[in-house]
């Protein structure tokens, strides 16, 4: 009998985990068939014309939407349309295998934590706690929003960087061989970075686990000097570095607030609310308020306005006071750790970057924190008070059926196009995007009137919420041409003529609203449109005289497109001469030049964008597609 | 529901077979909790008895095998949905053996309050289950308390402790001081939630005093040809001596209350089975606008009578020294069996089941109602698999006409009993349409009548029966009754959705179609019924943006999520 209890222990948490791992997949499998979303588009749709190996390494080295380009996220992508489909359903499959593999290393993190501080139960416990945070309903808006898997695989390498330094510190305290560890450490920590950028805090947390859980402890059980003098120097020198560049950077900073409705003060003082939020979606969840958009969240202009701030920042400083307070004993330092974790891992996107305000998918790495948390807190009851274990893990399964039970209902809104689009509108009635997207469904469905009454609800609301951007009336009238298209039911002449006559000097600000209309053009989605008549209208506000301050470049180089789609080459080489001037080494825009110009019969203005695209070429500042485009001009016919 | 569901993922449906499989699971389940139960609280009352062991297992067998036997309890255990009655037993009953496991250790030895937290935690996640299986789950701590002051008053550590047994005392009490306060300040409160019945809170008080000893009477004596599945013929007490025996009952509850009282040192058990059984109605029983009787009501009380049976069969055994009392045992087991299976017997098949309750109640207006129903149902079955040139005798129809006929005679504003009668004179006996007017007879009650469940029931049957064009006339006449009806209960949704539904059949392009559901949804906002009406009217009429914003509007007012898979199997299906 006793063997069978000791295997029962032995396997049983990893029996467990399978069958956890297993039923997350079976409740999130429906998910797959939901809707491609925002940043879907750009970062993965463009996907589509890969074709074969040769222009991978353009599609992994090429993506914008972070300075590092994030090569490892994007590598997946292109595996995936190399080897799988490409198509959403498979993408959404795969990011929930992934986030099983990842609740899986979670559980690995929590066991050599709880080993560590020599928690009861310490295999049980973590395998719940980490089936807990498979669970959490606020992850489905990560794991079925593709793109997401940039920072589920940054969470991944954070998580694995961590795995790899407990195992080399317990190494080191068995008096073993560790280097093998060791050496992981960065390699995992630098494709976390590469995966997304923010997992550039895996530094600050492997320094607050070493303070705060491992607290410098070496072979002996004594406390090592010299790691404790490396750990907290390194602290000292990065909080340093933070208090420098912030005092030297903060205009510098607050400068790149423009393109935002919001200030940096502003973003600073409402982080301090949407954190606390953040903690009480996580835990237990506002069904209601889940969802990807919430650029309705209020924006607290004062540390009094909403009154909520002000509680917000005590309630901040009580905390990280009672955790430094608690920190003086060994215990305290262990249930610090957790909330010092989930603190760390939002520094850089809920401080002072100047990102949108409230996004879910920010929580999937610090929401670890918070499991940590509740593992020392029941590791230290148990450890103290045996009996309470029994109970408070019957309490933890319970609270894991309902939070599984939860996310069952989200994934299955997350798994139909309208339904989400109605739950977000329900749930962020004014926000302007889930307008947006609700107004595209009703156009889809042929209620044009219903969509334009959504559309200007957007509109509206985005002039009062400062954490959306505000739209230009411009955009809001492409965005209702757009919405006829999709309705078919195109809108008359004098609709088109709106634009431009708010805002003359800029009428135009979102590249992707219009880029979505010529694409509309380019796909021959709404033949009975009047598009000559718009681009007509349109020429006759930009393209009055050579100024460029109308527009941005890339809104120049989308109305090239427009008309090149026309056939109307000379305006698009016009366009793209506008584009030129305020980007003058953009190679797309040197490209589209030699395309106009050739189109033209400008033979010495081609030669001339033929010889600055070779320079490059020879310089490998092209990238394959880049390359081959220029062929077409360069190489025999 | 969770249970309910499990059925579902099971056995791939529901099929009632299969619910009630695990209705009787839950019943065994819950007779060896009362086993366990039983067991301990003999053993600590009886702590000073010199054969308690003998007697303890004598009683618990005995209790939990009468509880388990008891024909009284078949309306629970093969009703599907009472299962949520039985699992809050088992959850309070489970509650108590865990509470009963650390207090008796703690009257011996006391306890550290990490100890005291681990069995507050237990009873909490517990006592959350039986909460969230049914409401009087609640009960739970109520009747924790009744332990503490019948069975430990006080003791702790080996020793009596007065402020602890006047702490349990008090919390005890709480509930009672809270009803009347609230009674004594707010009347309102209580008095106010009977406006839908045809009672008062004055009239139900005096009669479940009555009801409370019915009930015993059917625990101590299972009658079951008293038993049933409907006793709406309950005569209601309109005062202390209407009739006599409310004055009776009354007396003799204060009577066993103040024996119990008096007794208490002596036999703590009677006390204790007396309150437990009272507790275990309170929520039920007392003051809630509920209606008058159910049986499966006595499914947690019926406990606290078992035991005290068990108990005072134990004492007779030991006292005569009965050698072989597993033979009494087993006779006792045996009696019970015999109506037990001639009630599992009735409830197999639903015309016996519908048939022996008017048997039993004939002047039950549902037990009429219902039997006439099933007997309708059994010949429309009958008639659609009759082959052609066969004729059916219409005589079960005559039956059931007869009984809807009784049940207008004993109760003549019944809705239901009027629908029924204008459905069968309209479909089977139309040469009966000139004796007696039913849509007229039903306009007089509809000006006066305080509308029950059942007359919903009926109205819904007669909307059903002009869809199917089972009956054609007076569609007029029956749109007039509902608007009498909406402007008495103005703040009712379905009646304006069978408003909508007979004006539709009139005319389905009249343009009031619309308003008649938005008057719906006004009347109360919360109300998510109305909307699948409003999404099948707007897809009538092609206006999509509508079938839109009310699927949308649909989904706000369920935050529970309850409608989602229907709603998604409205895009997947299309």
């Amino acid at each position: 009998m006793r063997s069978a209890g000791e295997a029962m222990n032995r396997s049983g948490p990893f029996l467990l985990l399978t069958l956890v791992a297993g039923l997350l997949i079976w409740a999130y499998w429906p998910g797959a068939a939901g809707p491609s979303l925002l940043d879907d588009k750009s970062s993965v749709s463009v996907l589509e014309v890969l074709e074969d190996t040769s222009r991978a390494r353009d599609f992994v080295l090429g993506d914008t939407s972070g300075p590092l380009g994030r090569p490892v996220s994007m590598a997946t992508f292109v595996l995936e349309r190399l080897l799988l489909d490409n198509g959403t359903v498979t993408s959404k499959k795969v990011n929930i295998i992934l986030h099983a593999l990842i609740g899986v290393f979670i559980a690995w993190l929590l066991l050599l934590l709880f080993q560590w501080a020599k928690f009861p139960y310490a295999a049980w416990m973590s395998v719940a706690l980490a089936a807990v945070w498979l669970f959490l309903p606020l992850h489905v808006s990560t794991v079925l929003y593709v793109v997401q898997r940039m920072a589920m695989l940054a969470c991944l390498f954070v998580v694995l960087s961590c795995i790899s330094y407990l195992q080399f510190r317990r190494a080191q305290c068995e008096r073993r061989t560790s280097i093998f560890w060791l050496l992981l450490v960065p390699v995992f920590a630098s494709m976390a970075v590469f995966s997304k950028e923010n997992a550039l805090v895996v530094i600050p947390i492997l320094l607050l686990m070493e303070v705060f859980w491992l607290q410098f402890i070496g072979a002996d059980g004594r406390k090592q000097i010299w790691l404790a003098q490396l750990t907290l120097g390194l602290i000292a020198i990065g909080a340093l570095s933070v208090v420098l560049l912030l005092s030297l950077k903060f205009e510098w900073l607050a400068n790149r607030y423009g393109s935002r409705d919001f200030t940096l003060e502003e973003r600073l003082l409402t982080q301090l609310r949407v954190v606390w939020d953040y903690m009480r979606q996580s835990i237990w969840p506002d069904m209601a308020r889940l969802g990807l958009y919430h650029d309705d969240y209020p924006v607290s202009s004062s540390l009094s306005d909403p009154k909520a701030t002000l509680y917000a920042a005590l309630g901040w400083i009580a905390l990280v006071l009672a955790l430094l307070a608690g920190s003086f004993w060994r215990e305290g330092r262990i249930l610090a750790f957790g909330l010092f974790l989930f603190l760390a891992a939002h520094s850089l996107e809920s401080t002072v970057w100047p990102l949108e305000i409230y996004f879910e998918h920010r929580n999937y790495l610090p929401s670890v924190g918070l499991i940590i948390f509740f593992g020392a807190l029941l590791g230290t009851i148990g450890r103290n008070w045996p009996n309470l274990m029994p109970p408070l893990l019957a309490w933890t399964t319970i609270f894991l059926i309902v939070t599984a039970a939860k996310t069952g209902s989200q994934v299955q809104m997350w798994s139909n196009g309208p339904l989400l689009a109605m739950n977000h509108v329900n749930g962020h009635p004014e926000s302007p995007r889930a307008n947006i997207d609700m107004a595209s469904h009703m156009a889809s469905v042929g209620e044009l009137g219903s969509a334009l009454d959504y559309s200007e609800r957007a509109y509206r609301f985005s002039q009062i919420h400062k954490s959306s951007a505000s739209e230009r009336e411009g955009d809001r009238f492409v965005r209702d041409i757009a919405l006829s298209c999709i309705a078919r039911k195109p809108l008359p002449l004098p609709h088109l003529q709106k634009i431009g006559s708010v805002n003359p000097e800029r009428p135009l600000g979102s590249v992707n609203t219009f880029h979505v209309l010529v694409q509309m053009l380019q796909d021959d989605v709404c033949p009975e449109f009047d598009w000559i008549a718009l681009a007509d209208h349109l020429a006759g506000i930009y393209l009055i005289d050579n100024r460029t301050h109308r527009a941005s470049a890339n809104m120049y180089s989308v109305l090239a497109g427009l008309e090149n789609a026309l056939q109307r080459f000379d305006r698009a080489y016009a366009y793209t001469e506008l584009f030129l001037a305020l980007s003058p080494t953009n190679t797309r825009g040197q490209l589209m030049k030699l395309h106009f110009a050739t189109a033209l019969g400008k033979v010495e203005v081609a030669e001339q964008m033929i010889a600055a695209l070779q320079g490059k070429q020879a310089a490998g500042e092209l990238n394959v597609g880049e390359q081959q485009t220029l062929a077409l001009y360069t190489e025999q016919p | 529901m969770l249970t309910f569901g499990l059925n579902y993922a099971l056995t791939g449906g529901f099929d009632s077979f299969w619910l009630k499989i695990g209705n009787l699971i839950i019943h065994l389940a819950s007779g060896a909790f009362v086993f366990l139960f039983s067991r301990l609280v003999l053993l600590h009352s009886l702590r000073h008895t010199s054969n308690r062991e003998s007697i303890t297992l004598t009683a618990a067998v005995i209790a939990s095998g009468v509880w388990m036997l008891h024909p009284l309890f078949v309306s629970t255990v093969l009703y599907a949905v009472q299962r949520m009655a039985q699992l809050s037993t088992l959850c309070v009953l489970l509650g108590l053996i865990v509470f009963l496991k650390h207090r008796v250790s703690w009257a011996l030895k006391g306890a550290l309050p990490a100890e005291i937290l681990t069995a507050a935690l237990w009873l909490a996640l517990i006592g959350m289950f039986a909460v969230y299986s049914k409401e009087n789950g609640l009960l739970l701590v109520w009747l924790v308390l009744l332990c503490e002051v019948c069975l430990f008053r006080g003791e702790w550590d080996g020793r009596q402790r007065p402020w602890l047994a006047i702490a349990g005392i008090a919390l005890f009490s709480l509930p009672f001081i809270v009803v009347l306060t609230i009674f004594v300040f707010a009347p309102d409160y209580f008095i106010g939630r009977y406006s839908g019945r045809s009672f008062s809170l004055y009239e139900r008080v005096l009669t479940q005093t009555r009801v409370l000893w019915q009930y015993v009477s059917w625990l101590v004596l299972p009658r079951i040809d008293q038993m049933g599945f409907q006793h709406d013929d309950i005569v209601i007490s309109k005062g202390v001596l209407v009739p006599l025996t409310t004055m009776l009952s009354i007396l003799g509850w204060a009577l066993t209350l103040s024996i119990s009282w008096v007794f208490r040192r002596r036999i703590p058990l009677l006390l204790f089975g007396v309150l437990f059984f009272l507790v275990g109605h309170s929520m039920e029983s007392t003051i809630l606008p509920l209606e008058m009787v159910y049986e499966h009501r006595n499914y947690l009380p019926g406990v606290g009578v078992c035991l005290l049976l068990g108990f005072g069969f134990a004492v007779l055994v030991d006292r005569f020294e009965i050698r072989k009392p597993l033979i009494a045992i087993a006779g006792v087991f045996l009696v019970l069996t015999f109506p037990l299976a001639v009630r599992v017997h009735t409830w197999a098949d639903d015309l016996r089941l519908s048939e022996v309750n008017l048997r039993n109640h004939p002047t039950s207006s549902r037990s009429n109602y219902f039997y006439a129903l099933a007997l309708i149902e059994d010949y429309e079955e009958r008639l659609i698999a009759l082959p052609e040139d066969e004729v059916l005798e219409v005589e079960p129809l005559a039956l059931s006409r007869h009984f809807y006929e009784r049940m207008h005679q004993e109760d003549p504003d019944n809705l239901a009993a009027i629908s029924m009668l204008y459905y069968l004179d309209e479909r089977y006996f139309p040469q009966l349409k000139d004796y007696v007017d039913w849509l007229e007879v039903m306009g007089s009650a509809a000006n006066s009548r305080v509308l029950q469940a059942t007359d919903f029931i009926g109205l819904r049957f007669l909307l059903d029966c002009f869809e199917m064009g089972a009956c054609n006339s007076g569609q007029a006449r029956v749109v007039d009754i509902l608007r009498s009806l909406s402007t008495r209960y103005p703040n009712r949704p379905d009646m304006y959705v069978l408003q909508y539904r007979m004006q539709y059949l009139l005319d389905p392009t009249n343009a009031k179609l619309e308003d008649l559901l938005l008057q719906a949804v006004a009347a109360n906002p919360q109300d998510n019924n109305v909307y699948p009406w409003l999404i099948t009217h707007y897809s009538r009429v092609g206006n999509v943006a509508e079938v839109y914003e009310n699927l949308r509007e649909s989904m706000l007012k369920d935050p529970a999520r309850r409608r989602l898979p229907l709603l998604k199997r409205l895009f997947t299906d299309g």
